[in-house]
């Protein structure tokens, strides 16, 4: 009956598991590990339409896809984890692009929340028909 | 009288948008989705030509086909400007045939308080 609503809620919920992830990536961009440990792995939801034959069913995370665990070496000896080197392992997080995938998810977003006002307005027109 | 071919029709109408409606919000939920092809529903010329031919209206099945529109770097062709666009469109036509078909009660309503 009200299908339209949950279709934008599936996309509602695609891009705040979305922007969850590139969080999560961004709070541990400075994550140190030790260099026999793996680097912090970005995660990368995969969005995944839903058919149903006609008009779509929506979306939903299909996975997520986890980044390079080798990451980079950087030399800090005076860090409590670095190696007999002076290694530590840092993630290969580029922050320039978590950013701009932010925004392209928050602007999915708000696509989304435009939709529902849209399906929300022409629901209640519906409810009012045959009245007065 | 109430079975009559223009209640009909805006019943038909009223079903073809809203799948419409439907198939906007699963393109703009997947404004981000890779390989995701937009879909649109047409059900106005078969309208149309039912009305035109005086077939039953409410035979007419919205038709959903592909979008042809050039795809993007990530293979997706939902430009969500035409979906916004199309989305109000549709919500608009929605709210007109609401409106029609309330008309159609309220002369069907004064008709029955004169007697």
């Amino acid at each position: 009956m009200f299908a339209a609503l949950g279709i934008s809620g599936s996309g509602m919920l695609v891009h705040r598991t979305w922007m969850d992830a590139i969080s999560d990536n961004i709070a541990n961009v400075n994550t140190v590990r030790a260099t026999d440990e793996e680097a912090f792995r970005a995660r990368y939801v995969i969005a995944q339409a839903l058919e149903n034959g006609s008009t779509g069913a929506g979306v939903a995370v299909g996975g997520i896809e986890l980044s390079d665990a080798q990451g980079r070496l950087v030399f800090d000896p005076t860090h409590p984890l670095a190696d007999a080197n002076g290694l530590v392992r840092l993630p290969e997080v580029d922050l320039g692009e978590q950013l701009t995938t932010m925004i392209m998810a928050q602007r999915g977003y708000q696509a989304n929340i435009a939709q529902v006002d849209r399906v929300k307005a022409a629901y209640q027109s519906a409810l009012q028909m045959g009245r007065s | 009288m109430l079975d009559s071919v223009s209640l009909r029709s805006l019943h038909a109408a009223l079903d073809g948008l809203s799948a419409r409606e439907r198939a906007v919000g699963d393109d703009i939920a997947n404004v981000n989705t890779p390989y995701f092809t937009a879909r649109r529903v047409s059900f106005e010329s078969q309208l149309r030509s039912a009305v035109e031919d005086g077939t039953d209206p409410m035979a007419v099945r919205p038709v959903v086909t592909y979008s042809a529109d050039p795809a993007g770097l990530t293979g997706n062709n939902v430009s969500l400007e035409a979906e916004t666009l199309l989305g109000l469109d549709t919500s608009l036509r929605y709210d007109l045939a609401v409106r029609a078909t309330s008309d159609r009660f309220s002369l069907l309503r004064t008709a029955l308080r004169t007697v």
